[in-house]
């Protein structure tokens, strides 16, 4: 990503505007423009006296002020719309807002103050200059020599009529009447002679009928040295004039060749007031006396005129002036404004950047446009984008390979977690002092510890009376015994032993330092069960072996006596009988037994089915409806309803169930056993139960009978043990041994208030 | 030094802005005239003369007194309606060198007489009093309708202005009829 401009969206939109402006060629051409514009307001200045009065008053003056007021408007936008801008930026907190508005502020001041202060005293200026042109003195001559000039021209008119009119006194009417020219030639041939350069032409009214009054030329006399075109037709109009209106007219005729003829007409008038003619005299002014007083008059006018319209003058060159102080404000207005901005953009460039990598915008890019000191920095700051994306990107990829090492590791922890807690070997982790880390599922079961004993040293926590058997093993990881050390425990649970292959390994680091131990305990129990039944087998076998086979010919000798001696006299015979028969009797026992300990020997493997355990005992309880109906021995149910179904045989679980229920029938005295001393009906009570977090179900079947002593009890599972004097002994021991086959387990304890409560123990199936 | 100039500046502006703000108008007599099928307009501004016009004459330039007559309608909810608008106009240059007045009169812009004359009570007269200025045929306007005549007067050059270009004029005056028919 590439930035061009640091602030907002709104300077994002004037990016070409801003590029236009910065175009060099554009800037040179607005120079140069600027300079035109004030080459022409001097230019205008200058020639302001050359201006007509009426032009310069009611178009230049308004023109100006015109202008003065556009450039003041475009001056207050261009302040207002740039303060407006810094202000907002300083109030959204833009970066660098204040920088800028401080920039701005002291690049105003430098132009704007100073652009004030020349404004206000070239104005003053233009008026003191203004004041000093209307002097007095030069009032006073100018005033003076257009005096003179026009004293001459008057004099010279007031000449002229006066002349005249003597002449028209003087000249008789009669002859004017009569054109008589040989009277009027006398009366005016010396006339121009007393005249410098002067003529005199006598007219007499022509009158028609229905025409206007016409005159018409007698006489012309003129001095020598007039100029050669002076008979002009305005004599004649004059002479026309004056006769039509019967007054004096004057008029002054201007020569091409330079010079004023001064012309006065008077009339001519008889006795009768009649108007019979007319007297034109003419004096001429010089060319050169003329143009001086022309010369002058022309300067006295301009003067007048200029002190006249002093006002508008002055406002001209006060526009004037103001239009350039305004060119210029706005002009270093705006060069301040722009530099601020070339000064601060890149600073805000920065800033803006700073703040997007800050966020994360590893690749922003910024656009170097100088190639000054900000330009180096600006190639700095990419760089140092370009070395945090690099830093980044393999952060992120060092993360990635972490997460997915950590990934691996947390499942491999779990997994290993998961079989430690599965595993029904009980694992115990000791820290380096002694402490115990870690103990998992089969190590609290074997154990019965809690997680209190997480952090307590191992050493007290063995300390309980129970468990004083591992004090050794830890001794032995105290003392860093190298190898491990193996060793095989009995511990007393539930009235019942627990035997326990324990192992402790001291853990060692790198530097072979002790860095904490690991206790591991095997419960051997069923393995150690397994193979005393397996001895017994073996016992079985032998004496089925051993014993059955003499059993028959001592069975067919003590017949074969019987026989023999039958006919022998009858105490002999008696006696014999007696004798053989006892033998037959026991040896039959024996048989007997032997055949049960061949069952034993030979019992078969299970056929394990998923079944529910609940129905089985229901099926098996139905044997003793009819048996115990007529007793007082009541059997009572308590079988938990949704037992799981537990791979079971069938057969062999019958034979287990009918097994538990005669032990319990027997230890309370055969199906009709007195109440119990307390009054209590004997009752034997067969329940099931699910243990969800161990996985197993339980058959408990329970007695209120006189219980085992605990000092029996291990040996209630041992062939040929029986507490009733008779049988063989062999139904807890196939019980013991179809449940080992079984996968399970069965455990003799204490039924309350005293009877026996034998346990049996199947892993059940997932429900 | 500094405040003293920047008051004569603003004094500057402020007086030229108050004295076209506050300059008295001349009051111009205005008398229409329904007659020989035409409507015409005579006016005369006695007062035309002022003291500015005195002496820019006395300077020797060229003073001009433009009239510019309309004849309007009346409404009453828009503007008047100018029917027909005509600009006169008289102009005096004073020789200094021989004291003679040569005065100009123009209607719209043509020169319809001109004139020369030592005696400034006649050139005042020849500049301020307008005979019959005509306007339109009289069949341009409706029977028995109100109508006004207005005539504006603008006097170059100045020797005053305003900083608002658009100042008001030199002088004028209004007179209301009704074309009885």
């Amino acid at each position: 990503m590439l930035l061009r401009v640091p602030t907002d969206a709104d300077v994002l939109a004037s990016d070409g505007r801003r590029r236009w402006l910065d175009n060099p060629r554009v800037l040179i051409t607005a120079g140069v423009l600027l300079l035109a514009i004030l080459a022409a307001l001097f230019w205008l200045a200058n020639r302001t006296s050359e201006i007509a009065p009426q032009l310069l008053t009611d178009v230049l003056l308004y023109a100006l002020l015109a202008v003065d007021l556009v450039l003041l408007a475009a001056l207050a936008f261009v302040l207002g719309r740039n303060l407006l801008k810094i202000w907002v930026e300083q109030r959204r907190a833009a970066p660098f807002a204040r920088f800028r508005g401080k920039l701005v502020a002291a690049l105003l001041a430098m132009t704007i103050l100073p652009a004030v202060l020349v404004l206000i005293s070239g104005s003053q200026i233009i008026r003191d200059s203004a004041a000093r042109w209307f002097s007095e003195p030069v009032d006073d001559v100018l005033s003076a020599a257009q005096q003179i000039a026009s004293q001459y021209y008057r004099e010279g008119q007031d000449g002229v009529t006066l002349r005249a009119r003597r002449l028209g006194r003087v000249i008789p009417p009669a002859a004017v009447a009569a054109g008589d020219v040989a009277i009027l030639t006398p009366l005016v041939e010396e006339e121009p002679k007393t005249m410098r350069d002067g003529m005199v032409e006598v007219y007499r009214t022509v009158e028609e009928a229905g025409l206007p009054m016409d005159v018409a030329l007698l006489i012309a006399v003129g001095s020598a040295n007039l100029p050669q075109d002076h008979v002009l037709p305005s004599a004649d109009r004059l002479a026309a004039r004056v006769a039509e209106s019967g007054q004096i007219e004057s008029r002054q005729d201007e020569l091409d060749g330079g010079g004023v003829l001064l012309r006065t007409a008077a009339p001519v008038i008889d006795a009768d007031q009649a108007l019979v003619g007319a007297v034109v005299v003419t004096q001429h002014l010089r060319a050169d006396m003329q143009a001086r007083a022309l010369q002058a008059t022309a300067a006295y006018e301009s003067y007048q005129g200029l002190r006249v319209l002093k006002g508008p003058i002055q406002g001209i060159y006060q526009s004037v002036f103001l239009a350039v102080s305004l060119l210029i404000l706005i002009s270093a207005t705006w060069l301040g404004l722009y530099l601020a901005k070339r000064i601060s953009r890149p600073v805000q460039m920065l800033a803006h950047g700073a703040e997007a990598i800050g966020a994360g915008q590893l690749d922003l890019r910024l656009e170097a446009d100088t190639g000054d000191e900000l330009g180096s920095l600006v190639e700095s700051f990419n760089m140092m984008a370009a070395e945090l994306q690099t830093s980044r990107e393999r952060l992120e990829q060092s993360g990635r390979v972490l997460q997915e090492k950590n990934l691996e590791v947390d499942s491999r922890r779990r997994y290993i977690e998961t079989i430690l807690e599965r595993v029904l070997t009980g694992v115990i982790s000791l820290d380096a002092i002694g402490r115990i880390s870690t103990i998992n599922g089969a190590g609290y079961r074997l154990l019965c510890l809690s997680d209190e004993a997480i952090g307590q040293p191992a050493r007290e926590v063995f300390a309980r009376e129970d468990l004083r058997a591992l004090l050794p093993l830890v001794a032995s990881t105290d003392r860093g015994e190298p190898g491990g050390i193996v060793q095989e425990i009995t511990l007393v649970r539930d009235e019942r032993e627990v035997h326990l292959a324990a192992a402790a390994t001291v853990l060692k680091g790198e530097d072979a330092r002790p860095e904490g131990a690991v206790l591991v305990l095997d419960d051997v129990t069923p393995l150690i069960r397994a193979q005393r039944v397996a001895a017994w087998k073996d016992v079985a076998r032998r004496l089925a072996h051993e014993i059955k086979n003499p059993l028959t010919p001592i069975q067919l000798s003590a017949e074969r006596l019987r026989r023999h001696f039958g006919h022998a006299p009858p105490q002999t015979s008696a006696l014999v009988t007696e004798c053989t028969d006892a033998i037959i009797t026991e040896v039959e026992a024996l048989k007997g037994l032997v055949d049960e300990f061949a069952q034993f020997a030979r019992l078969r493997g299970p056929r394990l089915l998923p079944l529910d355990l609940n129905r089985l005992v229901q099926g098996a309880l139905q044997l003793y409806a009819g048996v115990l109906q007529q007793g007082n021995v009541r059997i009572v149910r308590r079988l938990a309803p949704g037992l799981p179904a537990a791979r079971l045989d069938p057969e062999q679980m019958r034979q287990v169930i009918i097994n538990l229920v005669d032990n319990a029938v027997e230890a309370l005295g055969g199906p009709g056993a007195p109440p119990r001393p307390m009054g209590d009906p004997p009752t034997i009570t067969i329940t099931t139960v699910h243990d969800r977090r161990h996985g197993v179900i339980r058959l408990i079947v329970s007695d209120n009978g006189p219980g085992v002593p605990p000092q029996d009890r291990h040996k209630l599972f041992m062939p040929y043990y029986s507490t009733k004097g008779r049988g063989s002994g062999l139904g807890l021991a196939i019980v013991r041994r179809m449940m080992v086959e079984h996968g399970g387990s069965v455990e003799v304890g204490t039924s309350p208030p005293g009877g026996t409560m034998l346990t049996v123990e199947l892993p059940c199936l997932p429900s | 030094m500094t405040r003293r100039a920047l008051a004569a500046v603003a004094a500057t502006w402020l007086a030229g802005a108050f004295a076209v703000v506050t300059a008295q108008a001349v009051q111009i007599r205005v008398t229409p005239l329904v007659a020989g099928g035409e409507v015409s307009a005579s006016f005369v501004a006695p007062a035309a003369f002022t003291s500015d016009a005195q002496a820019v004459l006395r300077s020797g330039l060229l003073l001009t007194f433009r009239f510019t007559v309309e004849l309007r309608r009346p409404a009453n909810l828009w503007w008047d309606r100018t029917i027909r608008e005509v600009t006169a106009g008289s102009s005096v240059k004073f020789d200094t060198l021989t004291g003679a007045y040569h005065v100009s009169r123009l209607v719209d812009g043509h020169v319809v007489w001109s004139d020369r004359t030592m005696d400034l009570a006649q050139v005042k007269a020849w500049m301020t009093t307008f005979e019959r200025v005509p306007l339109l045929p009289a069949t341009g306007l409706e029977p028995n309708v109100d109508y006004y005549i207005e005539v504006h007067l603008r006097a170059t050059p100045r020797r005053t202005f305003s900083i608002w270009p658009w100042a008001s004029d030199d002088g004028a005056g209004r007179a209301d009829f009704t074309n009885i028919r």
